[in-house]
């Protein structure tokens, strides 16, 4: 999608014959009455992506705002930086950010990002999520080869789209005329489909690559390819204004099929639709000429303009077909069956709508520029704003515009729009693109902890906050033991997850009385129940832990008579993988040393054996349980039993 | 923001930005994006693209990178020719498109190696006579301009094979169009023009000519003459008959005449055998005509 300019020309694109709308005909803002504020549709504690306050509207600031209370986003493929395969330096305007997951993965895919500029090109990279550290991770990045004779050149990659196969298609937005390699097809204004596993643009079965000549040229915006494998909807945002649909004869083949173009059976009245049925019109692709000239024959068989047409989605809950109009400022859904095209009308868009935000109850203007759209599994839209204040809305799938489902995600830089959502599988992550931000943005920490600035054109994936970069501490501490005699050493460790930073042990009654280790051997002289509080924080936050009453030093004189008896010494402890045991005088009887975990479960039998008389060591390597902070050694001998935990040190 | 911050700001990224080279999927050489890092490259910088700055002029320094083959300006705020364009003799491809120019200059003719250059979206009402002496012209786009009027010797550009001057306000074309033997693609859409009267026969490899969306009222006879002629496109005019020299177009594979005056097509069809796809939708014609035009182009989709 080009930069939207407020001086959009409306007289450039009209043709004569065709009824040009003319705006403020219909009101673009009106503002329903009493048309309800929007509702959350997520219940409290519902983490899913799309549940978020919104923001507080804004016009675009220095830097990139989202719902800094629920969602963090990364930077990533920085116009400038280099590309790690073939050489060569990331061009800039990033546009459609298509994440295509490997073997189904929501954490490890490709990332094909389309640079809408002159030539243009894409952007292949190999990505997964580092799930320690909770941050995405670029593996291999490198540009798409347009070059050569069979393909000559590519130019303004705009958005474009995920085949249900895995490919992803690219969509040339531009109508320059010119064949340079006299193959009988105008060079560009077509799309493309790539391989995301070779980077390499599809052979269609002539030995060469190709791109897709018969599902012809326009000013593609997009491609939104339906499950059946064969139906695909592309929308030219150019002269003819008009949404194509593209039925291919085989399943998964895009190099032959029929094209149509919509024609709605009563004009539009200003961009408000005067009927609610439409059907679709046969364009003629059989030769080369008829491939280079679709524009032309769209026009000439009626279709209908909708004034510049960019995303097309299919709705997953009812199947319904959204486009948006860039120029209308509109989204409008259909229904396409057997009865053609019906239950035609605007979806969203053309007036204001009430945002519940962290400030309160605000209205907004849905303004013009709404482009890329995607649903997401709820059947929330995601409509990606180039316009007026650039945005990125989210409409609920019981929105209608009489009680209205509008939240606002996310505002842009200055002069930058935002280009190309796509989802991961599990809809935990969201990719998209900021388009040429200004030079003047600020710098802003992202979830790399780093200070980024959007002086340039970049990537960017957004999830929840849990998802993305470091998270503040989830407290938990454990001790091997909680009934002890007087002078005892109880042995307590911290197992709070996240990364700890800083630590504070209190003891009562304990010696010594507080502490900051990870792991520290107390004892207590007195009988009595006693409390053990931890407090740990990182950059993130802070957790306290208080357990009251959480050791009891007894009166009596219960020993544990196993270790009394053969002067048993289990260490060192903690261990880095190696473990001794010491006992004297176990002559006589049997021996078995087990290892549980902390749930019970029996991990493995280090020894079963005789004892000696006299003192006796024995050693045992360990470190392959390490996997577990601490592990319990059972020590078996005849028929009395003793535990210890067994502390590892990382 | 204020303009002035800006280009203060605009200014200090180009000087501190460091001097990579930037490359496109299809060039062999380095894509600049600023102009501090090409004037210091090691290798002259030969591709420039200041493309999106929000510049009313060019840079300062732009007229020193006199290695430049390639400069893209495209959708910038660029109201008059910046002088130092004209310094910079070795271009063979610029794009202005989508700024606010009103008028090239006469010294655009100094670029005398341009190839490719790209006007679409300006503000442009003609083309400067001297835009004849670029010689190796090849493509030419200046669609969406307010051209009313072309250079009489525009016909001088005789390597030029792509014309695009869709979205103006023609209504006459230079006779000395004749001449652009090398012309394969014509786009003269939506224009204003009531004819065509051209000498067409010097376009022999002329394969697609785009009349659509102006007053047409005839075709001249000499149109017949475009032996090479793949696509012609007649939307939108006000077309009432046709010459029967139209049939002389034998090459012809793409005919559409939609959305016009007519009531007949010509009496012999019968050497359009090339002919695949013919329009005809919007025109008052009996349905027995289309019929016996069906009937006469058996291997042509009609509609």
């Amino acid at each position: 999608m080009h930069r939207f300019t407020g001086t959009f020309t409306l007289w450039r694109t009209a043709l004569q014959f065709i009824p040009v709308c003319l705006l403020g005909a219909t009101g673009l803002f009106a503002q329903v009455q009493g048309g309800g504020s929007a509702v959350p549709t997520c219940a409290d504690g519902d983490a899913h992506l799309s549940c978020y306050t919104s923001i507080v509207p804004t016009a675009p600031t220095a830097k990139f705002i989202l719902p800094h209370e629920s969602h963090r986003f990364q930077q990533i493929h920085k116009e400038g930086t280099r590309y790690t395969i073939g050489g060569g330096i990331v061009p800039a305007n990033h546009d459609f950010t298509a994440y295509l997951p490997i073997a189904g993965s929501s954490e490890r895919g490709y990332l094909s990002i389309n640079h809408e500029t002159t030539p243009g090109g894409v952007s292949n990279l190999g990505v997964h999520y580092d799930a320690t550290a909770r941050l995405w991770r670029i593996d291999s990045s490198r540009a798409v080869n347009f070059s050569g004779a069979d393909l000559v050149t590519t130019m303004r990659n705009c958005s474009g789209g995920v085949t249900p196969w895995g490919t992803v298609i690219t969509s040339e937005e531009t109508y320059t005329s010119g064949d340079a390699n006299n193959d009988g097809y105008d060079d560009v204004g077509w799309l493309v489909e790539i391989d995301p596993a070779t980077a390499r643009v599809l052979e269609h079965g002539n030995g060469k690559p190709e791109k897709l000549w018969a599902i012809g040229r326009a000013s593609h915006e997009n491609a939104t390819i339906l499950s059946d494998e064969k139906t695909l909807f592309t929308g030219e945002d150019g002269t003819s204004g008009a949404l194509f649909k593209f039925v291919a004869d085989r399943a998964r083949d895009l190099r032959a099929g029929k094209l149509y173009t919509l024609v709605l059976d009563e004009p539009m009245n200003g961009f408000e639709p005067a009927g609610t049925t439409g059907k679709w019109v046969e364009v003629p692709n059989a030769t080369p000429e008829d491939r280079n000239n679709t524009r032309a024959l769209a026009i000439a068989l009626g279709a209908t303009n909708f004034n510049g047409i960019e995303d097309v989605d299919v709705n997953p809950l009812t199947g319904q077909i959204h486009f948006a109009s860039k120029g209308a400022g509109r989204i409008y859904q259909f229904t396409d069956g057997s009865k053609g095209i019906t239950e035609f009308t605007t979806f969203v868009g053309g007036m204001s709508y009430s945002l519940n935000t962290v400030e309160g109850t605000v209205e907004e203007p849905w303004g013009i520029g709404n482009d890329n759209l995607v649903f997401d599994d709820r059947g929330n839209l995601w409509v990606l704003q180039d316009g007026d204040n650039n945005y990125i809305w989210t409409v609920g799938p019981d929105h209608t515009q009489e009680v209205p489902r509008v939240k606002l995600f996310s505002s842009m830089p200055i002069d930058a729009e935002p280009t190309g959502l796509t989802f991961s599988p599990d809809y935990r992550f969201g990719f998209f693109s900021i388009q040429h931000p200004a030079a003047t943005s600020e710098p802003q920490r992202d979830a790399t902890g780093d200070s980024i600035v959007f002086n340039l054109s970049s990537a960017v994936i957004f999830s929840r906050s849990g998802n993305l970069g470091e998270q503040a501490p989830v407290i938990d501490f454990i001790s091997d033991l909680r009934i002890i005699q007087p002078g005892e050493i109880v042995t307590f460790s911290d197992v709070s997850t996240n990364g700890v930073e800083n630590r504070r042990w209190v003891f009562d009654g304990g010696m010594p009385a507080v502490s900051t280790d990870s792991v520290v051997e107390v004892s207590y002289s007195e009988p009595g129940r006693y409390r053990v509080q931890l407090s740990v924080s990182n950059t993130q936050g802070e957790d306290s832990l208080s357990r009251l009453e959480y050791i009891e030093v007894e009166r009596s004189t219960r020993v544990d008579e196993l270790a009394e008896r053969t002067h048993l010494s289990v260490f060192p402890n903690p261990t880095a993988g190696q473990l001794s045991i010491r006992m004297e005088d176990t002559a006589g009887e049997m021996l078995t040393f087990d290892l549980y975990d902390l749930t019970g479960r029996h991990l493995a039998t280090l020894d079963h054996q005789s004892g000696t008389a006299g003192s006796r060591t024995w050693t045992y390597d360990v470190s392959p349980f390490a996997t577990a902070n601490q592990v319990v050694l059972q020590i078996t001998v005849g028929r009395r039993v003793t535990r210890r935990v067994l502390q590892f040190i990382r | 923001m204020p303009l002035r911050t800006y280009q203060i700001a605009l200014l200090f990224s180009l000087f501190v930005a460091p001097a990579l080279p930037a490359q496109h999927a299809n060039n062999e050489w380095p894509v600049y994006t600023d102009v501090s890092a090409a004037l210091a490259a090691n290798v002259p910088a030969r591709q420039l693209s200041l493309r999106d700055r929000h510049l009313f002029s060019l840079p300062a320094g732009t007229e020193k990178l006199r290695q430049l083959t390639y400069l893209n300006l495209m959708r910038n705020e660029l109201e008059v020719w910046d002088p130092q364009l004209t310094a910079l003799r070795r271009l063979e491809l610029l794009n202005l498109q989508e700024n606010n120019l009103r008028e090239l200059p006469e010294s655009v003719g100094n670029l005398c190696r341009l190839k490719q250059l790209e006007v679409t979206q300006n503000r442009l009402k003609t083309l400067p006579d001297a835009v004849a002496d670029l010689r190796q012209l090849a493509y030419l786009q200046a669609g969406f301009n307010e051209l009313d009027r072309l250079p009489e010797r525009l016909g001088r550009c005789r390597k030029l094979r792509v014309l695009n001057l869709q979205g103006n306000q023609l209504s006459r074309l230079p006779a000395s169009l004749r001449r652009l033997h090398q012309l394969t693609h014509l786009d003269l859409s939506y224009n204003q023009l009531r004819e065509v009267d051209l000498d067409w026969s010097g376009m022999k490899r002329l394969s697609k000519l785009n009349l659509e969306g102006n007053n047409l009222r005839r075709l001249p006879a000499a149109i017949g003459a475009l032996s090479n002629l793949h696509t012609l496109i007649l939307t939108g005019n006000e077309l009432a008959e046709l010459p029967p020299q139209l049939t002389d177009l034998t090459e012809l594979k793409l005919l559409v005449l939609a959305n016009n005056q007519l009531t007949l097509l010509p009496d012999d069809l019968s050497k359009l055998t090339n002919l695949r796809t013919l329009i005809l939708t919007g025109n008052p014609l009996p349905a027995a005509e289309i019929e016996r035009v069906r009937r006469a182009l058996p291997n042509c989709r009609v509609r």
